[in-house]
């Protein structure tokens, strides 16, 4: 058996005699000649040291196989992680369309040949646009962290300030991404949420913004799962001439109202759960949405599909929409960059949108909101649990404290996996003040029998 | 969509090309004489037919005859004359029919001609709308010309359908003739007019839009206003660019001039060249200058009021050209040019000059002198 | 009756080589799926709720604050499931996808083949139903993969130390600016060096990051043969420089054969150097980051290490770093640790995110099958066959009349050429954008240029190792075709495209406040708005 060919499936022009044609063809005496702009000390003077490669496509499935094999997924365990990354049931229309070659294979086409790229595109946004009750929505940024960090570059730019305040119960990480992204240009500050009902505080807030903000950016539902009184949070920070930017997860959207309706100026958020597997991070794509006022619309970064005549009557055409804005054509001198990001999701979750309908998204929003209200009754009643926030309406998550057992979240968690639970996420290192704390997340998945074995677990764990 | 479209035919321009006349400004019966036939109508309804395409929602607008209804009907278009003239063209009746189109309120302007007709027109319409050269003429200097009659018609049609109608201002350049026939070469900014941004650099679905080379001087200008020292001479030379940042200043200046600055405050306006080298003795200065579209002249053209001796004082490192990306690639490779006449001067000129191209964005530029 | 049989394939091809193809585009003339809803249709249900649940809950909603309830039920279209599969089906084959054509056109893009056995792993449940939380000991064959590949990226660049946070090439270029910054704080210098200096055919994203992050960008322009300018640069160094961020081989495909002499300088001044490695693909096993000098480079796995383009993500960009810098990488981070992989945080040094969680995981297990289907050998055969089939386009495309490779005539390219039209646009008025435009109605397209356009009429080809001799036969052959229809009909190009799903757009509206819409709700806004006005 040998681990060496001549010829490689995926390389046509691997055939040793197809290789000397077309090297005659071009008067080239080897391979070697083709490099000849290359330095000799600039090259490699020995092969790549790589692993023996997997030649056939059977032994390299195996391989692959096996190290899948050592992941345990959300599909064979219990889980109950969220915290930014749901799983959801994802449609199998969702799978079809987004596994077909023409959509996963395409690229930068021309709103001609790529019809249906633009078509499907603009298609999200305006199914989006619904669902928020906003007229403007972005192609897919690359996770809702970067769509939070653009849109407050967004509201920067739009206010001419420089203040970005952040309430202290957003994900750290996407803070951490946020900060990362616009401190060379933007002040963060932080807004403290009242420990006894998981909300932003208001006293505090109040005290905090002045005329040199730029905007305001919050979760709702938050980081905690809660549901916060945006009404109230929107008359603060527009009595200053601030912008609110509301994160929202738009699966909520179908019983909770949109972030517009309470004056949300900007609204970004995360796609994965419009139909997207979490794929260990994979299925993230971010959206940002605004009214459609032409100064605001002039500070996205991202592309805009927008809708046109062709010069065929009755014919639908799409196109870059006021295309000016961004690096493309500007280079340093656009709105900060633009490429790749995850358009394949925002056409998967145009499918999963158009698969639920209005009732759908609805049924979501309910059942989701039921199934967390009934495992918050359960689980209060364990010895050694405590709901924080019970009081609150929570979406998809919420706190969990420990404190009372006299253990560690990761003790307790650590006990859950040997019975194939996966607890929620450790709240301890990131909000220490909330004691020993974990975020358990329930959607349309988790069923009623699925709680019961959450809370037989935790009770035989808590009072070893 | 009706569209109006004003065509000015300067018939006679070209006709001293041919016969080494070096234009044709004063000398065309005698070029005619000797036999030479006009090119500039044939020129014309090459640029024209490309507007075939937009069918009866287009109406050339235009005079009699040779001025540009002659040319207009041979492309096959309709056509309304505002302007009828007996005789062949004169500048005269290229300023008289301009007067009369920017009136009629045209989406666009297209003249045939060289650098001289280009200079009647922009005298007359200044750069209230846009125009666009067919190139017709012996010289022609001006960055107002389509590189070729057929690239002429592409560019209006891209223009006529666009939104936006993206504009930037181009020079307006010509040498004075009779110096020229005598052999001394000296050619002059005349002014600006409005033409439609270059497709070359500026295309199809990543063009249209936006306020284009606007936008881009602003934030050009912004960023020159922002790194100004407090305690240096900052002489500012003409130009559309330079313009934005002396409008950011304080003072009346123009366009056209040279202007000098301390602090934010004009303090001399239209300076002559012995008045900037009086103001800079022992102090230090910084010069802002743009370059000639196409051409990539810097010093030595419209500008001569920065003398070889000035440019030897202030030296390279303290010149700053303002440009935006897509000038300098407009000069295709090209360096720019510091005309100086002065073999000191042109040394210290040839190396790479600070282009200014965005907010604290600049490029480094090779610069040669002669 | 005529009982001749026929040679059918007699008529297709002439003198050897295939005819041009007689291609057209799906056009299922689609609505706008708002257009399809029927009032009541289901496309799919959602688990019912237990009866107990329901009964416990009940009053769930009552807690909300005021204004929290939504009011009106969002406008979706109401589609039974078979039709929403149609539509996008449809909406799919009015797609073209790099899997349907020669996708030689888009080039800096490397469009090569995806193999589908790789798709077909990262759709694997033990794949995609991962949660990125879940406790390393869960997830030890992903650790295990993204470990693999950091040691795949490190042989490919020599560099010490990589990340796989960032989600495209752009964000790894931001990620890299990020690292720098951190650098820049951690030494004292940021703000103080305070200059990059990038050239004018480098990605823009490599100056609207550095834009980003704070800096100020130097552009250097070419010299007469295409290089970026050595003495320019020289001129550009001085105590503020912060970094050099450069592609090589630029978009030209033109080895700049200086790049050690560049990264010296730069060094020498006490600036950081940088490699944009999107145009890796000619160079795997051939010469790396390390040996020309650089701190940090990034790859696209989306463009060299196969994984799909996706009509633009999911990505991956991997930023990759030498062990001075590694301290600053994004968080957390893949150990091996008494023979199993743990997550730990980066350190105080670190950058923090880039971006969520640990990045796009499914698109690295593509890129690990990907490699190691080929091994060292297979990777350099990648390579070869990718500039073979540049040199070899290079050399039939300049047959065609009109069309030149600008900058270093002669010399041999690696694995793309940006070519100009600039003498057909000269002879005839056609653009080169009408040329792309118009190829898609022979199956497949072209790609210009970045902005702005330094090669006059630019379009820009990337053959890769994906395709054969034919495949590229028939680039050429469509190439010559529409060249030829430019001097005798160009009529036909003006007016293109004709055989695909739509036809030219009226783009003004695009630009106009008044008319673009870039929602269906914001169309039906500005149209009942204009109703409204008429009327009135």
């Amino acid at each position: 058996m040998t681990n060496s060919i001549d010829v490689y499936p995926y390389i046509p022009n691997s055939v040793p005699e197809v290789k000397a044609r077309m090297l005659a063809a071009i008067g080239a005496n080897s391979m070697e000649e083709l490099y000849a702009e290359i330095p000799p000390e600039l090259r490699m003077q020995r092969p790549l040291s790589l692993p023996e490669p997997f030649l056939s496509e059977h032994r390299l499935k195996r391989h692959v196989q096996s190290l899948l094999a050592k992941n345990k997924s959300c599909a064979e365990a219990l889980s109950f992680l969220g915290g930014g990354c749901y799983q959801h049931h994802v449609p199998a229309v969702c799978d079809e369309i987004n596994g077909r070659s023409e959509f996963l294979t395409a690229y930068a086409g021309e709103p001609y040949d790529d019809a249906g790229r633009f078509q499907a595109l603009f298609e999200y946004a305006s199914m989006l646009g619904e669902m928020l009750e906003m007229d403007v929505v972005s192609i897919p940024t690359f996770d809702g962290h970067q769509a939070a960090a653009t849109a407050v570059r967004m509201a920067g730019r739009h206010t001419g300030r420089k203040v970005v305040l952040v309430a202290e119960h957003v994900s750290p990480d996407k803070y951490s991404v946020m900060q990362n992204y616009g401190r060379s240009d933007l002040e963060f500050r932080r807004v403290p949420f009242d420990l006894a009902t998981g909300t932003l505080d208001m006293g505090r807030l109040a005290s905090i913004l002045d005329e040199q903000v730029a905007c305001l950016f919050l979760d709702n539902p938050s980081y905690l799962g809660v549901i916060q009184d945006g009404p109230a949070i929107a008359a603060a920070v527009h009595a200053f001439g601030a912008l609110l930017v509301v994160g929202v997860d738009p699966s909520c959207l179908g019983v909770i109202a949109p972030p517009s309706s309470y004056g949300a100026d900007i609204v970004c958020g995360d796609i994965q759960s419009l139909g997207m597997h979490m794929s260990y991070g994979g299925g993230h794509g971010g959206f940002i949405a605004t009214q459609d006022d032409e100064a605001l619309v002039m500070q996205y970064p991202s592309r805009l599909f927008g809708i046109a005549p062709t010069k065929v009557p009755g014919e639908y055409g799409f196109g870059d929409v006021a295309y000016s804005r961004t690096s493309f054509d500007k280079r340093e001198n656009g709105n900060e960059f633009v490429g790749t990001a995850a358009a394949l999701w925002g056409i998967t979750a145009g499918v999963y949108m158009a698969l639920m309908g209005p009732q759908g998204m609805r049924d979501l929003a309910h059942t989701i909101i039921c199934r967390n209200a009934y495992a918050k009754q359960q689980l209060a009643s364990v010895t050694g649990v405590r709901i924080p926030h019970a009081e609150q309406v929570h979406f998809k998550e919420f706190v969990v404290n420990f404190d009372a057992s006299g253990k560690s979240v990761q003790t307790i968690n650590r006990a859950l996996l040997e019975q194939g639970i996966f607890g929620g996420h450790d709240l301890s290192h990131a909000f220490p003040v909330l004691g020993q704390c974990a975020l358990y997340s329930f959607t349309e998945v988790h069923s009623q029998e699925d709680v019961a074995t959450l809370c037989a677990a935790l009770a035989t764990i808590l009072t070893k | 969509m009706n569209l109006r479209v004003g065509l000015i035919v300067n018939a006679l321009a070209g006709v001293g090309g041919p016969v080494a006349l070096r234009g044709s400004d004063g000398v065309a019966a005698q070029a005619l004489a000797l036999g030479v036939l006009p090119q500039a109508g044939a020129r014309a309804t090459e640029a024209l037919s490309a507007l075939r395409e937009f069918g009866t929602e287009l109406t050339v607008i235009t005079g009699s005859g040779s001025l540009g209804a002659d040319a207009a009907s041979a492309a096959g278009l309709s056509c309304k004359i505002v302007y009828r003239n007996p005789g062949r063209g004169s500048a005269e009746d290229t300023a008289t029919l301009a007067r009369r189109l920017m009136l009629m309120q045209v989406d666009l302007l297209l003249f045939a001609g060289g650098d001289g007709t280009a200079r009647d027109v922009a005298e007359s319409v200044g750069d209230s709308f846009p125009v666009l050269g067919i190139p017709a003429g012996v010289k022609m200097y001006s960055g107002v010309f389509a590189t070729t009659p057929s690239a002429a018609g592409t560019l209006a049609v891209r223009f006529l359908r666009t939104h936006t109608r993206r504009v930037r201002q181009c020079e307006v350049m010509d040498l004075d003739e009779t110096d020229l026939r005598s052999g001394r070469i000296e050619p002059s900014l005349f002014g600006y007019v409005a033409s439609p941004e270059d497709p070359r650099l500026l295309q199809g679905r990543k063009v249209r839009s936006g306020a284009g080379d606007a936008v881009q001087a602003q934030a050009i200008a912004a960023s020159v206003v922002e790194a100004m020292e407090p305690e240096q001479i900052y002489l500012i030379g003409p130009g559309s660019t330079t313009w934005v940042v002396k409008q950011a200043l304080k003072g009346q200046a123009s366009m056209l001039s040279v202007d000098a600055y301390v602090g934010g405050q004009l303090v001399l306006n239209d300076a002559t060249a012995s008045a900037l080298l009086e103001l800079t003795a022992g102090r230090l200065a910084r010069i802002l200058v743009t370059c000639i579209g196409g051409q990539g002249h810097i010093f030595g053209r419209g500008n001569q009021q920065f003398s070889a001796e000035l440019i030897r004082r202030v030296g390279r490192k303290s010149v700053s050209v303002l440009a935006t990306p897509s000038k300098l690639i407009s000069l295709a490779g090209r360096p720019f040019i510091a005309d100086m006449g002065d073999r000191a001067s042109a040394a210290e000129m040839t190396g790479y000059v600070e282009v200014v191209n965005g907010y604290r964005s600049k490029a480094l530029y090779r610069c040669e002198a002669f | 009756m005529n009982q001749v049989m026929h040679n059918i394939s007699l008529s297709r091809f002439t003198n050897g080589r295939a005819n041009l193809r007689r291609y057209h585009q799906a056009r299922w003339d689609e609505p706008v799926i708002f257009e399809l809803s029927q009032r009541g249709e289901r496309g799919v249900l959602v688990p019912e709720l237990e009866q107990e649940i329901a009964v416990a809950t009940n009053q769930a909603l009552s807690g909300l604050p005021h204004g929290m309830l939504r009011t009106q039920a969002p406008r979706l279209p109401e589609m039974s499931q078979n039709r929403v599969l149609r539509h996008y089906l449809r909406l799919s084959q009015q797609t073209l996808g790099a899997d349907l054509n020669v996708d030689v056109g888009q080039g800096t893009c490397t469009m090569k083949y995806n193999p589908k056995i790789n798709e077909q792993l990262a759709r694997d449940p033990r794949m995609s139903e991962l949660h990125p939380l879940q406790d390393a000991d869960t997830v030890q064959g992903m650790l295990h993969i993204f470990h693999q590949v950091h040691a795949l990226m490190m042989e490919v660049s020599g560099m010490d130390a990589v990340s796989l946070q960032a989600r495209s090439g752009s964000q790894a270029i931001y990620g890299n600016f990020a690292v720098l910054r951190a650098y820049q704080e951690a030494s004292g210098t940021y703000g103080v060096r305070d200059e990059v200096i990038t050239t004018i055919f480098s990605h823009p994203s490599d100056a609207a990051c550095a834009r980003l992050l704070g800096y100020r960008v130097i552009t250097l322009y070419p010299d007469a043969d295409g290089y970026p300018d050595l003495d320019a640069l020289r001129t550009a160094l001085s105590p503020r420089t912060a970094a050099l961020i450069i592609t090589n081989p630029e978009d030209t495909g033109i080895f700049n054969k200086k790049i050690r002499q560049f990264t010296d300088m730069v060094r020498a001044a006490g600036g950081v150097n940088i490699y944009d490695q999107a145009n890796a693909n000619g160079l795997l096993g051939i010469t790396r980051a390390r040996e020309a000098g650089f701190d940090m480079c990034h790859f696209n796995l989306h463009k060299t290490f196969a994984t799909p383009h996706a009509c633009g993500g999911p990505a991956v960009g991997a930023m990759c770093v030498t062990q001075e810098l590694e301290r600053f990488l994004p968080s957390p981070k893949v150990v091996l640790r008494e023979g199993s992989y743990a997550i730990d945080d980066a350190g105080p040094d670190s950058v923090g995110k880039v971006s969520a969680f640990m990045g796009t995981g499914s698109i690295v297990l593509r890129a690990y099958a990907w490699a190691m289907n080929l091994g060292a050998k297979g990777l350099r055969e990648v390579s070869e066959i990718a500039v073979l089939n540049n040199n070899y386009m290079m050399h039939e495309l300049l047959k065609i009349p009109g069309l030149s490779a600008p900058y270093a005539p002669g010399k041999r390219r690696i694995e793309q050429v940006r070519y100009s039209w600039e003498k057909l646009h000269a002879d005839t008025g056609i653009h080169s954008e009408q040329i792309g435009i118009r190829a898609a109605d022979f199956g497949v397209h072209y790609w210009t240029s970045h902005h702005p356009f330094l090669v006059p009429e630019p379009a820009t080809i990337e053959p890769t190792e994906s395709y054969s001799q034919a495949d590229l036969d028939e680039f050429v052959d469509v190439m010559r075709h529409i060249a030829h229809e430019a001097y005798t009909n160009p009529e036909t190009i003006r007016s293109a495209p004709h055989n695909c799903p739509v036809h030219a757009v009226d783009a003004s509206v695009l630009d106009d406040p008044k008319r673009w819409a870039i929602t269906w709700r914001g169309y039906q806004r500005k149209l009942r708005s204009q109703e409204a006005k008429q009327s009135a």
